[in-house]
């Protein structure tokens, strides 16, 4: 198939995706179980469906969503594996949603600052992914690595979108939101739930 | 401990990668040096030419000149316009304005298969040649109407014989959606072109793209503060210095929206609107060799009427009618694009009622010329 090597990389991350995606909604089942679920599923989303020119579903999600970031990649990939640690999905959403702020907010036309513009140039890519490394942990580092990899070689034409899609930036907007809700409940309940002491 | 070592080595072997990658110097507007005049008006024919178009409607023509002095043509058609049947299709044309038979381009299947994304219908197309390499952009919708549109974008060597695998520019942060070409990139140094873009996803707006000559994105900024601002078509005045004419998005019409640059691309700045009509429809600018500026646009809602207005890069409010190229109410005579060759002479090719792509070169006396002249008269075409 003639096709560049960007599109490659993204088709096949988009169908990985929907893989990772259906196996990690086995929470119940084994590592292998959800490895061999998201295979499969990975597998059947690049059979051709029977609709217009047949395209895959992979094909309809990546014409959708588009390269996926290695954030989110890692991310589903950590779900699918089970592996969590609590701490710091606070701070990847906080990070996520402030960046998203700006990125979307710029494009759409309302904030009057357009970040994304600054994800073309190599040296300001450079410092974000410099900066980002330092203040993030191992795993973090070797994520923001990667994607600057990435968009050294080309496979990412923007610095930002290694980093961030919306998909991302919604799941860290509703991940916030439900962490901010359940802080305003706890806070309601803990004064009733205290005994008077007169 | 573990975490720092691998932190540290992140950033080393960043850095080394990033002291290796090309670094982006800001170009200027290239200038082409004034060429001498080499077709004799005597030899040029002043008569419009049509496209022999094998669809039931076409739109959205582009041109350039290439390397051996021929011109290569494209547009999309289709039994509609976002109709699944609607390919882009291209011709070739000589010296002398005689059109080659139209042939399939590209078409959705293709286009698929080489993005590897769905791809629901094709839009604008847009061809540009510098220094040899013939540039190929098309916009393609996967989801929704317009405003769900992405820039793809090729290259060839051959004069289009054969292709790089077209790819989807990445314009946008969000889904990359709504990204549109219309209007011919000017020519920049350092090996880049500048290509104005604009945005229809929420709010409609232009922008500036620097990419080099393998489509590499270096450089995107904003053209007008104005939300309902699109199609934006330049004119190089200088190295550092460019006007924008964009068509106003505004659904109770108005006048043309320009912006101007004054360190080549990087920044553009509103200045006040041409005192030019333009109910919502896409325009044509260029600067001649005499640094007279040409415009070419719809002054009246319907595009029944194509003018063509002329003013001096020195004095931008001051927009003088040169012609009424076309003027015929209840047809459509639209989407204009000017091109200027390598002898001097300035093309001028529309869509024409829908039904062909029409093309002209331009006589200098239209513009040179004080008085008013209607060519529309003799610009028809027997249907």
């Amino acid at each position: 198939m003639n096709m560049n090597v960007s599109d490659w990389f993204g088709l096949l991350t988009t169908a990985f995706a929907i893989g990772a995606l259906v196996g990690s909604l086995f929470r119940n089942a084994s590592v292998k179980a959800r490895l061999t679920i998201a295979a499969i599923v990975t597998l059947a989303s690049t059979i051709p469906l029977p609709f217009d020119t047949r395209p895959s579903l992979a094909m309809v999600v990546y014409a959708l969503t588009g390269l996926l970031s290695v954030t989110t990649l890692t991310i589903l990939t950590c779900c699918l594996f089970q592996f969590s640690v609590p701490n710091r999905r606070k701070r990847i959403a906080a990070a996520a949603f402030v960046t998203g702020v700006f990125l979307y907010g710029g494009e759409i036309g309302a904030i009057p600052f357009d970040l994304f513009q600054y994800g073309y140039l190599p040296l300001y890519a450079l410092a974000f992914a410099v900066v980002g490394i330092v203040l993030s942990d191992a795993i973090g580092a070797v994520t923001i690595f990667a994607g600057y990899v990435l968009y050294v070689f080309g496979i990412y034409d923007n610095y930002f979108t290694s980093m961030i899609d919306p998909i991302l930036w919604v799941a860290a907007t509703a991940f916030l939101l439900r962490s901010f809700l359940l802080h305003l409940n706890n806070k309601k309940a803990t004064p009733s739930s205290v005994p008077a002491s007169r | 401990m573990k975490s720092i070592a691998i932190k540290s080595g992140c950033i080393v072997i960043a850095v080394v990668l990033g002291y290796l990658q090309p670094q982006y110097a800001p170009p200027k507007f290239y200038i082409e040096e004034k060429v001498a005049q080499t077709a004799e008006p005597s030899e040029t024919s002043y008569a419009p030419g049509f496209v022999d178009v094998p669809t039931p409607s076409v739109h959205a023509s582009t041109i350039t000149e290439l390397p051996d002095r021929r011109f290569m043509l494209a547009w999309f058609g289709g039994s509609k316009e976002g109709a699944p049947d609607v390919n882009i299709y291209s011709c070739e044309m000589d010296w002398n304005g005689n059109l080659s038979q139209p042939k399939v381009l590209l078409d959705r299947k293709t286009l698929q298969r080489q993005t590897g994304r769905y791809i629901r219908k094709l839009g604008n197309p847009l061809l540009y040649c510098q220094d040899g390499r013939l540039h190929f952009f098309v916009v393609s919708v996967s989801v929704g109407g317009w405003s769900g549109s992405s820039i793809n974008y090729a290259c060839s060597d051959d004069r289009g014989e054969t292709w790089t695998p077209l790819r989807r520019l990445k314009l946008s942060p969000l889904f990359n959606v709504s990204a549109l070409v219309r209007c011919p990139p000017v020519p920049m140094t350092n090996d880049c072109i500048g290509l104005p873009i604009y945005h229809e996803f929420i709010c409609k707006y232009g922008e500036f793209v620097v990419m080099d000559s393998h489509g590499r994105l270096f450089q995107k900024t904003k053209g007008h503060y104005d939300l309902r601002t699109l199609q934006p078509c330049s004119a190089v005045i200088s190295p550092t210095e460019a006007l924008v004419a964009f068509r106003n998005g505004h659904e109770n019409g108005g006048t043309v929206k320009t912006a101007v640059t004054s360190d080549a691309g990087q920044t553009w700045t509103p200045i006040p609107d041409l005192p030019i009509e333009n109910p919502d429809s896409c325009l044509a600018l260029l600067k001649t060799d005499d640094g007279t500026l040409l415009l070419v646009g719809n002054p009246i809602e319907g595009r029944g009427t194509l003018n063509l207005w002329k003013s001096r890069t020195d004095d931008l409010q001051n927009w003088t009618l040169c012609a009424a190229l076309e003027n015929e109410s209840g047809c459509e005579f639209s989407y204009p694009t000017l091109l200027k060759d390598s002898a001097g002479r300035v093309h001028l090719i529309y869509t024409w009622k829908r039904k062909s792509i029409c093309h002209r070169v331009l006589s200098p006396e239209l513009w040179n010329a004080e008085q008013v002249k209607d060519t529309a008269q003799s610009g028809g075409k027997e249907e």
